[in-house]
């Protein structure tokens, strides 16, 4: 079973949302049994609702998704769904995956060592994504949106399939490896080249922790 | 760490070869950065800025890494 959050208060998290979004989809596609709490759905993505859902049930992969900071991660309306060293024993034994900025640090090692989950993804420092400024689209920033979606996506999309922690990362790092290797190979007039340092920073700021051999 | 005027001309030069359109999102809404943005904080020794700097070196070095 997954268990994925995600909000929908900015531009940040409607995106995260959609892609939270994807997710819920794949894990059914594939035969696995998804629980997505988010704004529309009868259970919003509040501490309250994550805690008594997790005490309840036993989802061996947990997928947030949310604005943060090396202390906590968010949910519903921003407010703080996991704390550092005040509730990360809700995950034990599972598989978790944040994508918040800073999520890598503090939290991250706590989420381990002190909630005794088996794994955990993160990133170290601000996660970043091009703002579409009125919603306006151009290929480059939809293809830099993807790119960055896609290359976050694979993490959960391996482990759902079954992989280790250490496989959903290279997944991720091959995936965005592909779209850097096509935005070097476009038509310098594109300059899609002079955007790439956002998708590499994002991959480089992925941050495994625990047993890495772990799989759901 | 202070960055060097020559490392700060460097990426500053980066950022303005972006297509203008661009604005990038460090996290929240209240951190949406144009180019403009970018290059003012980098100028200013702001933090951000320097996170900036250190994300463009960090791709740059990667490139002698990666076989294309």
């Amino acid at each position: 079973m997954v268990f994925i959050t995600s909000y929908e208060k900015d531009y940040v998290t409607s995106n995260l949302h959609l892609w939270a979004t994807e997710i819920y989809n794949f894990a059914k596609d594939n035969g696995v049994s998804a629980v997505h709490f988010h704004d529309k759905h009868k259970s919003k993505a509040t501490k309250d609702n994550v805690e008594k859902y997790l005490s309840k049930k036993n989802p061996k992969f947990v997928f947030i998704s949310g604005h943060g900071d090396e202390e906590k991660v968010c949910g519903h309306k921003d407010e703080p769904i996991f704390i550092f060293n005040h509730n990360e024993h809700f995950l034990k034994n599972k598989i978790v995956y944040i994508v918040a900025c800073g999520s890598g640090e503090k939290l991250g090692y706590s989420i381990v060592d002190n909630g005794k989950a088996k794994a955990f993804i993160g990133y170290k420092k601000r996660f970043c994504m091009p703002y579409n400024e009125g919603r306006e689209c151009t290929p480059l920033k939809n293809d830099l949106v993807t790119a960055i979606k896609e290359t976050s996506n694979a993490i959960p999309e391996s482990i759902i399939k079954g992989k280790t922690v250490n496989e959903s990362i290279n997944s991720a790092r091959i995936k965005g490896f592909k779209w850097r290797k096509d935005f070097q190979r476009r038509d310098p007039i594109d300059k899609a080249e002079t955007i790439l340092w956002v998708l590499h920073y994002n991959i480089s700021c992925l941050f495994p922790y625990g047993d890495l051999n772990a799989s759901r | 760490m202070p960055y060097s005027e020559d490392i700060k001309e460097l990426v500053i030069q980066r950022i303005k070869v972006m297509p203008s359109d661009i604005k990038l999102c460090f996290g929240g809404d209240e951190m949406i950065l144009s180019q403009k943005d970018m290059i003012e904080l980098i100028k200013s020794n702001d933090e951000i800025g320097e996170e900036i700097i250190e994300m463009h070196l960090d791709y740059l070095r990667s490139i002698k890494t990666t076989v294309i």
